[in-house]
């Protein structure tokens, strides 16, 4: 339906569905509500009129919003652990180039795990949700520059460990 | 150079301008290193970009889905930029433009698939057909087709019962019958502009403007239609715009035959999610064919609190959030307290019916008896508050926290109270305290807040939990669940809730709902919910309602003194020819669950009122054709039947710990008393029941007239001490300047 008045909040759901739903898992820790916000964000969106040109500043806006709201309620403690994120030790000692590449990959979940939280959110902002610098700045309240330093930050210290590990 | 300059990354990331870009490239171009921290860094974005997606795939549940959706298409229907932006068609529609609610362009199909779940409500409904003025019919050419804007006189919508839409819609004479997917919802607007519709393939859409409704108003139906039959239309103004061309047409002609409901007054649903359950209006039954009504009590006074909402908003409400009977209940009436042991009085009252000169109008009244707030049993109360983002407003958790502060200020060391909250997720912000420590509750009820997603479903497990384990044997165990309603995550179902709330009561444990807010209120799931917890509703909308159910009414609010309470009424062929009860429309039983107590029913609590009200066709009355002959075969009537009486009032009733159930009977003789001799409290109850009747646009409305049901009210207000009936009388007022404009 490419004219319905609604095609733009489905083009949205179907982008930004589960990156959001993984950006919300990151700040509740908890899947279903991760699941509970981000349904509230886009019913929230189907009243708005005027973000269809930013609206995926817009949900992640909201969407961490909704977010924090919910750890407040639960008294929770930003979730994000780093013994949450992917562990898998390694255990073949004799890795195929498959588990090499997984691991390689896991790896580095790993280390993004380690990252300060505040690095972690831009992170999966970027990466992720691929928004802009000046998106993430309007999401997050941090400046375009302090984003910037931010994920430079970040990319340094996964490179520099890569490096260190070789995997590079 | 240095790597600790961010311009790195955001160059590798192409996050730079173009200036600053060229700045940095110049600088790669004479450092290797950087280079290569460059490439670096688009490779670790290249893996974070894999890899960040690995920590989950989860969406949204199917149900969760269907919401967002459902949503999406409700709100943004709204939007109607293409044609807000014509103003020549704006200049030639005036005024009528504003209170169509325009087709939404939106091909029928894919609305269906989203809609597909959330049918279910709906379907439940039978048939049922919709009355459309036909006295200006326009019809198009049979060639032609056209969308149209359909909204109806009185609407009521036939809804299919399955689930998918492959039906056909249909105006003819006067009536349409439209077998619709879903919750579409018809207003009681405008005329249909043509004599037939007849459904075909996708491209048109019949918008079903709003309020009478089914399950969810703020959908708009679109339906496939052609129209059939003669044409009128002056479609060369916008020929490429048929739809348009064909409301400016009607509005031409200047055909809306009852320009008192208007869309923008009577409740706009485009902007709302407020749901409504569609009600019938009980029809009149002839007493040789049904010689017993049947009905379960009902002390829920919520649809009344809602109606003055509407109207103090300037708006009429939907017929659906019209329940007569919750209009007449809101209102104490002085019966006398109950002399025996029985927990309430039965008193029956005849007189004129007020809009039916040929009619009489019977009252049954109950009056549970009062218990003194010293003598109030302990009481075990779990107030289970809903405190997601949509509670926010002033009218909502605010309203609500001051609310029930006035009914802590109550509560005394016999009772404990709990506080469980519900959002996202749910959590015991009150263990269990004594009612006689105040501090402690009022601190927990300060620091509640608004925000985060609804769970309904979870917290009400917790909330009976709770209120099992801390169970006050002989005493007050009650669930109080505050909320808008909104129950939109998490919820299995609705019937799984249901089922919940059913064992628990079961249990002893029972259920009170109180409604808050507007915009988003989910009026008939309450009550609903309500009935099956052995609760009852109310609906506050101000400080002085919050007062008014808990704490002038806490006694019945919170104690059940009977439950399970059905009323059977058996009419006396030989007085009667006709009858029809007003109101308690959902609330009908077979004449066998009477006497089935395994049959569930209303509760009445101390000091409550219920009333009843039924218009009576005397024989002789109706001198009209008789719908059957009379019976050949049939005994000749009783020795009772050939007394005066005119009926017999039976009552059973439950203790609220009792599973057998006691009969309680009345007769009642008709004295052919006027209104003048009536009581008081009869001429309120009456001009009550004509408020609603005449806000539901009742076939049964007679010659009842705004002002003469004011007259009425007048007369019966009495002292009026609270100052409720004066409130009434304003909002005929209120009601009869919103149906006279234009």
């Amino acid at each position: 339906m490419p004219d319905a008045p609604t095609k733009w909040l489905y083009d949205a759901l179907a982008r930004y569905e589960r990156p959001l739903i993984r950006y919300a898992l990151t700040i509740t820790g908890d899947l279903e509500h991760a699941r509970d916000v981000v349904q509230e964000t886009f019913v929230r969106l189907s009243r708005e009129h005027d973000v269809a040109d930013r609206v995926a500043a817009w949900l992640f806006t909201t969407c961490r919003h909704y977010a924090l709201d919910v750890c407040r309620k639960n008294n929770r403690i930003v979730a994000m652990q780093p013994e949450e994120m992917n562990n898998h030790a390694s255990e073949d000692l004799q890795p195929s180039a498959e588990l090499e590449r997984k691991e390689t990959a896991a790896r580095l979940g790993e280390l993004v795990g380690a990252l300060p939280v505040n690095q972690r959110e831009v992170i999966r902002l970027k990466f992720d949700a691929g928004l802009s610098y000046r998106e993430i700045s309007e999401v997050t309240k941090l400046s375009v520059g302090n984003v910037g330093f931010l994920i430079h930050t970040a990319v340094k210290s996964l490179r520099d460990s890569w490096q260190q590990e070789a995997i590079l | 150079m240095n790597f600790d300059d961010p311009k790195l990354s955001a160059c590798a990331l192409g996050e730079l301008d173009p200036a600053e870009r060229a700045e940095i490239e110049r600088e790669l171009a004479s450092s290797p290193d950087a280079q290569r921290f460059v490439e670096d860094t688009q490779q670790i974005a290249e893996a974070l970009t894999t890899e960040l997606k690995r920590d989950g795939d989860a969406m949204l549940s199917a149900e969760a889905r269907e919401k967002v959706l459902a949503a999406f298409d409700a709100n943004q229907h709204v939007i109607r930029p293409a044609l807000w932006r014509r103003p020549a068609f704006l200049v030639g529609l005036g005024a009528l433009a504003a209170c169509l609610a325009l087709a939404p362009f939106v091909p029928w199909y894919e609305w269906l698939q989203h809609r597909k779940a959330t049918a279910m409500s709906a379907a439940a409904n039978n048939e049922v057909t919709v009355k459309v003025e036909t006295e200006n019919v326009t019809a198009a050419p049979p060639s032609e087709s056209a969308t149209i804007t359909a909204m109806l006189k009185s609407g009521t919508l036939a809804v299919a019962t399955s689930n998918t839409y492959t039906g056909t819609a249909t105006v003819n004479n006067g009536t349409l019958a439209l077998a619709a997917p879903t919750q579409a919802a018809l207003a009681p607007v405008v005329t249909a502009p043509v004599a037939s519709l007849q459904a075909s393939a996708g491209h048109y859409s019949v918008s079903l403007g709003s309020s009478v409704s089914i399950a969810q108003p703020a959908l708009v139906a679109t339906l496939p239609v052609t129209m059939g039959g003669r044409g009128a239309g002056r479609r060369e103004e916008a020929a490429d715009e048929k739809t348009l061309a064909f409301d400016a047409s009607i509005a031409k002609s200047g055909q809306i035959a009852n320009k008192t409901f208007t869309d923008s007054q009577r409740y706009n649903p485009n902007f709302n999610t407020e749901s409504y359950a569609h009600l019938g209006e009980n029809p009149f039954l002839a007493v040789n064919e049904n010689p017993l009504s049947t009905f379960s009590i009902d002390v829920d006074t919520a649809s009344y609190a809602n109606v003055r909402r509407f109207l103090n908003q300037g708006q009429l409400p939907p017929a659906g959030a019209v329940r007569i009977e919750e209009l007449v209940n809101y209102f104490s009436y002085d019966y006398p307290q109950p002399a025996g042991e029985d927990p309430f009085s039965v008193n029956v009252e005849i007189n004129d019916c007020p809009w039916q000169p040929a009619h009489r109008l019977a009252r049954i009244g109950l009056k549970g008896r009062e218990i003194a707030p010293a003598k109030r049993p302990p009481s075990n109360l779990v107030f289970l508050i809903d405190v997601s983002g949509s509670m926010e407003p002033e009218n909502k958790l605010p309203l609500l926290k001051a609310s029930l502060r006035l009914l802590v200020e109550k509560l005394t060391e016999n009772d404990r109270v709990s506080i469980v909250v519900y959002a996202g997720n749910s959590g015991l912000v009150l263990p269990p305290t004594n009612g006689g420590t105040k501090e402690p509750i009022l601190d927990a009820l300060t620091r509640l807040e608004a925000g985060g997603s609804t769970n309904g479903a979870a917290g009400i497990q917790l909330a009976y939990d709770i209120a099992e384990k801390n169970f006050v044997k002989g005493g007050v165990n009650r669930v109080i669940l505050a909320t808008d309603g909104d129950f939109n995550v998490g919820v299995t179902s609705e019937s799984a809730l249901v089922k919940l709330i059913e064992a628990k009561a079961k249990t002893g444990v029972f259920l009170s709902v109180l409604g808050f807010g507007d915009g988003n209120l989910q009026d008939s799931k309450m009550e609903s919910l309500a009935d099956h917890g052995n609760g009852n509703y109310a609906y506050i909308d101000s400080l002085a309602e919050g007062r008014k159910v808990l704490v002038e009414q806490a006694g019945g609010t919170l104690v059940t003194i009977a439950k399970d309470v059905k009323i059977q009424v058996e009419f006396n062929p030989v007085a009667v020819s006709q009858y029809r009860l007003i109101g308690y429309e959902d609330r009908m039983l077979r004449k066998e669950d009477f006497n089935d107590d395994k049959k569930d029913a209303g509760e009445i609590g101390a000091g409550h009122t219920v009333t009843a009200l039924y218009e009576i066709a005397p024989t002789g009355a109706d001198e009209k054709k008789p719908s059957v002959d009379p019976l050949k075969y049939q005994p000749a009537p009783t020795p009772a039947a050939a007394s005066d009486e005119m009926m017999t009032v039976k009552l059973r009733y439950k203790q609220p710990d009792g599973d057998t159930s006691k009969l309680l009977a009345v007769s009642a003789k008709d004295a052919s008393k006027h209104l003048a001799d009536s009581s008081r409290d009869f001429r309120f109850a009456a001009a009550v029941a004509g408020f609603g009747m005449l806000l539901r646009e009742s076939e049964h409305k007679g010659s009842a007239t705004w002002d003469g049901i004011r007259e009425i009210a007048v007369e019966g207000k009495g002292t009026d001490t609270n100052g409720y009936r004066s409130e009434f009388i304003e909002l005929i007022d209120k009601a009869k300047s919103l149906q006279a404009q234009p």
